[in-house]
């Protein structure tokens, strides 16, 4: 292995941003200002060192896709694995998982690397694209729990087998384009010579090969490329449903059968290269459309791995470990600290603390004692409880939402309701032109099929069939990649119409944590003080203040004995020697002079004996993107208005600093009130909040989008979810939104001018069949052009 | 202008040379990764 020192100063970059500068994790590189941005990359970190595989710093590409905050599997999260029977090859086992966190070629490297590192792994292989890795290993050396263990602790745990997607992707996709591209281009070929040959001369003999020679090319195309096509617009069809593609399907066969007439009979005109080009766009837009759903459903799989696998059953005095499908309604079930909640239920015995982070993003766990309610999925993080059983499996809130998930992404499309709107306009437009084609040239039967099937050929939904499907295929897939999941085309046009944009204030604009902002030490002696300050916070080192001092402050956590807290006004230390410390409100403690205070901050004082020793003051910090989204915001027009339940004073000076109108600013509000705002509002809106009780505003207006958040509010309310919470990608999206906008207009312009003029041609019965045949790939490859002119990549900039 | 007859065959042949090392490509799945292929060929050891 390449032992070469790597400076790692270099994987411990500096980020500039806004108006400071912070440095990045030094394993992930996102900014923070530890080390470390968290304990996960903290523990990969070390477990690289350990393993001797530094290296894996060289590949690591810093900041090159968001890295997602997967969930801390509890311990028991892959005993799932124990079930499962590994696949025998040549005396070794072999098995696939699906694997999460991959984001560079840093993680490539080291999956691939694997059995260097540990005995009885005898190879990995990764697929960056579909995150499966296959790794071939010795059963007897090591289990398929161990592995899964391993990955986990690396940073890339597998998702659970229960939730695991569908099988391999076939490559025959790939192939169809392929076979149909090959015939495009080859037909196209022998048409310019068969249109040159009509103004210079071609042999009939020649002219007749090349028509043959373009019916047997275009076959494999027309009856087997085709087939997903005609498939999908005949399901439609059954449903009731006329879906886009139906005309086209008519197009293509009315196309060909008529050139393979005309061959036969030896006629000069045929449309063997308009069709085939026409397949192969199609089959095109589909693919991308299919990877922007792929990648959307990569990234937004939350999983089942919440959820414990076994739970402890109470039975009169004996507790026994039962797995979680053979719970019931009334069983009582034991949960100790650490450990997530099997099942919907309500606490029998027992106080603690919960986190219900995961369902509604609020991470201060809530006391709960007998009688409250408890959810599957909530960590229970204080002592043990015993509860009793009220709902298992998909009846649990978490449960629920998770069949909806799934089943949301079965449905077909991305685009599906989009285009069904649009399309139904120009399908009606066909079906007049068709009546109204017949009624012109009723002149005989044969000039009225002739000019229907050429008005079916001549016009062409290209723009609605394949030209939006690929714009919005493409920004959606994009998006999805950079951790943007948008739910369809529709909340694009929307964010592009809207008007207004309400803004929720703690975790939107803020980063939602209380951080120090300044110490302002009164004495040299600070030894003494930092021991009881560091006594005082101890007390309680979860609580907002506590713990905003002790990173501020770097202490570590200690005893606390001796301290105790005054409810309402801070902690109180009485020491052995007589000292009296006081942590807490300034007037409380004993301080005297008055602190001049932005308004939205707190000060918080260290008092001895009534004396002040320091004075800090905290803020929930203001995300340094905050002033320039609003500022974009307002740029184009759009009105930004700010909703919080926090105090009106606070909330009017967070506003002011960003550049919101106070009489925009609204504070005291419940999530009903905010609805009810949001509601009122006649002109398109977008809601920007982080999940937390913010379901109520989601839903009310047109497009809601949420920062992280829990599951209540990403999967059920939100229209978008920005899975990293950085606000700023909202006005990135809505950038890229427009764009996409002006150009699906001009496709649908550019559109709709060729058919209009086309049709009315073909309707007055003087459309030269030469001429369609030139017109139709022509225009067809003019929208698709534009189409991919148009480039969703910000990867520069997000 | 007879050559056409020789030639037109003999760019199909060409042609569909490629398409057929196209399919058996995909069959063999040589398309499935193409953001680890792509990372793969930088590594060094």
């Amino acid at each position: 292995m390449n032992e070469s020192a790597i400076s790692l100063s270099d994987s411990n970059p500096e980020i500039p941003v806004q108006g400071r500068r912070q440095k990045g994790c030094r394993h992930c590189g996102l900014p923070t200002e530890d080390e470390f941005c968290c304990a996960g990359c903290a523990t990969v970190f070390a477990t690289l060192s350990e393993l001797g595989l530094l290296d894996f710093y060289r590949w690591r590409d810093v900041g090159e896709s968001p890295k997602q905050r997967v969930p801390d599997a509890p311990s028991s999260a892959f005993d799932t694995f124990t079930e499962i029977e590994p696949h025998a090859a040549n005396g070794l086992a072999v098995y696939t998982f699906e694997i999460q966190g991959i984001h560079c070629a840093g993680c490539l490297w080291i999956l691939e690397r694997l059995s260097r590192v540990q005995r009885g792994i005898s190879r990995t292989a990764l697929n960056a694209s579909t995150g499966e890795l296959t790794v071939w290993f010795e059963p007897e050396e090591i289990s398929l729990v161990s592995i899964a263990r391993l990955l986990g602790r690396l940073g890339y745990p597998p998702r659970d087998p229960r939730e695991r997607g569908s099988e391999r992707p076939s490559p025959l996709p790939l192939i169809r384009m392929g076979v149909a591209a090959f015939a495009a281009m080859n037909t196209m070929m022998l048409a310019v010579s068969l249109f040159e040959g009509f103004s210079t001369g071609i042999e009939s003999d020649v002219a007749a090969t090349f028509r043959w020679v373009s019916l047997f090319l275009s076959m494999p195309v027309v009856l087997w490329a085709g087939l997903p096509l005609y498939s999908h617009a005949f399901t439609a069809l059954r449903s009731g449903r006329i879906h886009i593609e139906l005309p086209l399907t008519v197009a293509i066969v009315a196309a060909f059968v008529l050139s393979a007439v005309n061959t036969a009979l030896n006629r000069p005109y045929v449309y063997f290269d308009s069709v085939c080009l026409l397949i192969f766009l199609l089959l095109v837009s589909r693919a991308v459309q299919n990877r922007a759903m792929v990648a959307a459903k990569r990234a937004s799989r939350i999983g089942w791995a919440l959820l414990p696998n076994h739970a402890r059953l109470v039975t009169g005095e004996e507790i026994e470990l039962v797995r979680i499908e053979d719970l019931v309604t009334g069983d009582l079930v034991r949960v100790a600290p650490g450990e997530r909640f099997p099942a919907d239920g309500v606490v029998c015995e027992g106080t603690s603390s919960v986190d219900r982070s995961i369902l509604n993003g609020e991470s201060r766990p809530e006391d709960v004692s007998v009688g409250a309610q408890v959810e599957a999925g909530a960590l229970n993080v204080t002592a043990d409880l015993t509860v009793t059983v009220r709902s298992v499996g998909e009846n649990t809130r978490v449960g629920h939402l998770l069949a909806e998930l799934r089943h949301r992404d079965s449905e077909k499309g991305v685009l599906g309701r989009f285009t069904d709107a649009v399309g139904r306009w120009y399908l009606a437009g066909l079906g007049i032109a068709t009546l109204v084609t017949v009624a012109i040239n009723h002149a005989s039967l044969t000039s009225a099929i002739e000019s229907v099937l050429t008005l079916y050929i001549v016009t062409c939904p290209c723009a609605l069939a394949f030209s939006l499907p690929t714009i919005y295929g493409l920004l959606i897939g994009a998006a999805a990649r950079r951790g943007i999941l948008v739910k369809s085309a529709a909340v694009l046009e929307e964010l592009v119409r809207a008007k207004r944009a309400f803004v929720d204030k703690t975790g939107t604009v803020t980063t939602g944590e209380f951080k120090l902002i300044s110490a302002d030490w009164l004495t040299s002696d600070r030894v003494c003080a930092i021991s009881a300050l560091s006594r005082l916070t101890s007390l309680q080192p979860n609580h907002p203040v506590s713990r905003a001092i002790r990173v501020g402050e770097d202490l570590n956590s200690g005893p606390s004995h001796g301290c105790f807290l005054v409810p309402g006004r801070g902690v109180q230390f009485d020491a052995d020697n007589g000292e009296m410390w006081r942590l807490g409100s300034p007037t409380w403690a004993g301080a005297e002079r008055e602190a001049f205070l932005a308004e939205e901050d707190t000060a918080v004082s260290l008092t001895r004996n009534g004396a002040e020793v320091a004075r800090f003051i905290l803020g929930d910090c203001i995300r340094p993107c905050s002033r320039d989204v609003v500022q974009a915001l307002h740029d184009r027009g759009i009105r930004v208005i700010m909703l919080s339940g926090d105090q009106q004073s606070t909330v009017r000076a967070v506003a002011a600093r960003l550049g919101i109108r106070s009489d925009e600013a609204y504070g005291e509000m419940t999530p009903e009130q905010k609805a009810q705002i949001i509601d009122e509002c006649n002109e398109p809106s977008v809601f920007v909040g982080d999940g937390v009780n913010d379901v109520l505003a989601l839903r009310a207006a047109d497009v809601g989008i949420a920062l992280a958040g829990g599951l209540e509010a990403t999967v059920d309310a939100a229209d978008v979810i920005v899975l990293d919470g950085a606000l700023d990608k909202v006005a990135k999206l809505r950038a890229a939104a427009t764009r996409a906008h002006t150009v699906a207009c001009i496709s649908l312009g550019v559109s709709l001018v060729y058919n209009l003029t086309a049709a009315a041609v073909t309707m007055a019965g003087g459309m030269n069949p030469l001429i369609a045949a030139f017109l139709m790939p022509t225009s067809s490859m003019i929208v698709m052009v534009l189409a991919l002119t148009y480039r969703p990549l910000r990867s520069r900039e997000v | 202008m007879g050559i056409v007859f020789i030639l037109l065959p003999l760019s199909l042949i060409l042609a569909g040379t490629g398409l057929f090392a196209y399919i058996w490509c995909a069959r063999k799945r040589q398309f499935d990764d193409p953001d680890g292929d792509a990372q793969r060929m930088l590594f060094d050891d």
